[in-house]
Parts: C-alpha cells; structure tokens; sequence
C-alpha cells in the first residue's frame, strides 16, 4: 500500500482529518457547555466563563473546519506525489493544547470548590 | 539582521511552539502520515476532553455515593495530564517522521490504561459498597 502514489488514495486522509477536526470541536462545545451549565447552577461564574470560552472556541473551529477554506489538498503534482495539504500549524496545535489543558484545569478546580462547598 | 538571536516575546510560550517548529527539521514526509499524526493528536485531544466530561458526570450525577468524588477528580486530573502532554506528543512524532527516525516512545497510553483501570475497579468498589 505504502509503494502506491499518493495521488491515488483519493482525498480520504483529507477527508478523515477534516472529520477528526469536526468530531473535536463538536467535543468543545458539549463539554464546555456542559461545565458551564454546572458552574452557573453552583454560582462560580469564572469557571462558568472559562467554559463558554470553550464552547465558543469549538463553534469557531467547527465553522472554520466545515467551510471551504479548510480544503487542504491543492492541486497534486503528478511529479511529486508527496505534494499535499499543509502541515498543522504548530501554533495552532499550541493553542489547542493548551485551550484544553486550560478548560481541564479549570473543570478540576471547579469541582474542588463544589466539593469543599458541599 | 537575521543573526541577530530572536527577541523573547511578551508571548513566550507561542514562540517556543514556532520554535518547536517540526518543519525546521527533515525533510517534507508523505503527507498522509503527517494528517496522520494530527488526527492522532485530535484524538489525544478529545481523550482529554471525554475524561474531563466523565469526570464531571460521576461528581454531577452520583453525589449521593460516597467516595465517587474522589473518582471524579482522578478523571480531570487524567485529562489535565493528557491535554498538557498532546502538543508536544505531536511535534515530537512530526518531527521523527520527518527525520525518518523511529517513532518516540511514550509512557502515556500505558498510564492512561493502568489510571482509567484504576478509575473503573474504584467505581465497581464505591457502588458496591453503597449498595
């Protein structure tokens, strides 16, 4: 599989990665919303903020991977079969990681605070 | 100019993810294997964010069982691990494919199998005890 140029294989790795992206900011946004609607109903509304950030930055992600410009194949050279979409940004992939491990950190105080509350 | 050593910005950690910069490295791999490793990244990602939901479930939704907070807080503090890990997993192996070396290897899966192990003996024990 691996000797076959890639120009052959259709577009479905683009196709894959795209969905990926969809599936994570679809996570964003139910997970973000879901810790707001808990830190709003136990009155933290800093982690409530956090949250929404979140969610909105999952709506944005979801908007940018859904629309045309996150078409990612330019055209294929038949010279180079190597040719292809553009490597992640790696300060995109940054803020990614950090956004999540942001919201997780926020969540997991959050919860400490309801507990001690309790 | 350009020997000049790049200034430390005010935004230190998005200049040292550039200067992470996987392309800096190697040379342009077949392009599947680097979407490849960004939809392994993507998924670390969500692994991370399905603990944090799981966590946030268990402590929401069985405050009434005794112990499940604790459970609750080991789930976010696993995907806390796991999201603070994702970006430099995937430079890492961007950066091996580029230069035809070996993929890194990695602790992580193994601590996530053995904590999330751990997180489900603890909630057949907590609901056992609290029958």
């Amino acid at each position: 599989m691996n000797d076959r140029p890639a120009t052959q294989d259709g577009g479905l790795a683009e196709e894959r990665t795209s969905l990926a992206w969809e599936r994570s900011a679809f996570s964003m946004v139910v997970v973000g919303t879901l810790l707001a609607r808990i830190s709003l109903d136990r009155g933290l509304p800093i982690a409530a903020g956090a949250a929404v950030t979140q969610a909105v930055l999952g709506l944005g992600v979801l908007v940018w991977s859904s629309s045309g410009s996150f078409d990612r194949a330019p055209p294929r050279s038949e010279i180079d079969p190597f040719e292809g979409p553009a490597l992640l940004h790696p300060v995109a992939a940054w803020l990614l990681g950090a956004s999540t491990t942001v919201f997780s950190v926020v969540a997991l105080l959050a919860m400490v605070r309801i507990l001690i509350g309790r | 100019m350009e020997d000049q050593p790049p200034r430390e910005p005010l935004l230190g950690p998005i200049a040292r993810a550039r200067r992470r910069d996987p392309r800096s490295v190697g040379e342009q791999p077949d392009y599947r294997f680097s979407l490849a490793n960004e939809r392994t990244f993507l998924a670390w990602i969500r692994t991370s964010l399905a603990l944090t939901a799981a966590g946030l479930g268990v402590i929401g939704l069985l405050d009434h069982i005794r112990g499940a907070a604790v459970i609750g807080l080991w789930l976010i503090l696993l995907s806390v691990v796991v999201a603070a890990t994702s970006f430099r997993r995937w430079a890492n192996a961007e950066r091996a494919i580029r230069q035809g070396d070996p993929l890194p290897a990695s602790s992580l899966p193994l601590i996530v199998a053995v904590a999330t192990a751990i997180a489900g003996l603890g909630g057949v024990v907590t609901v056992l005890v609290a029958w």
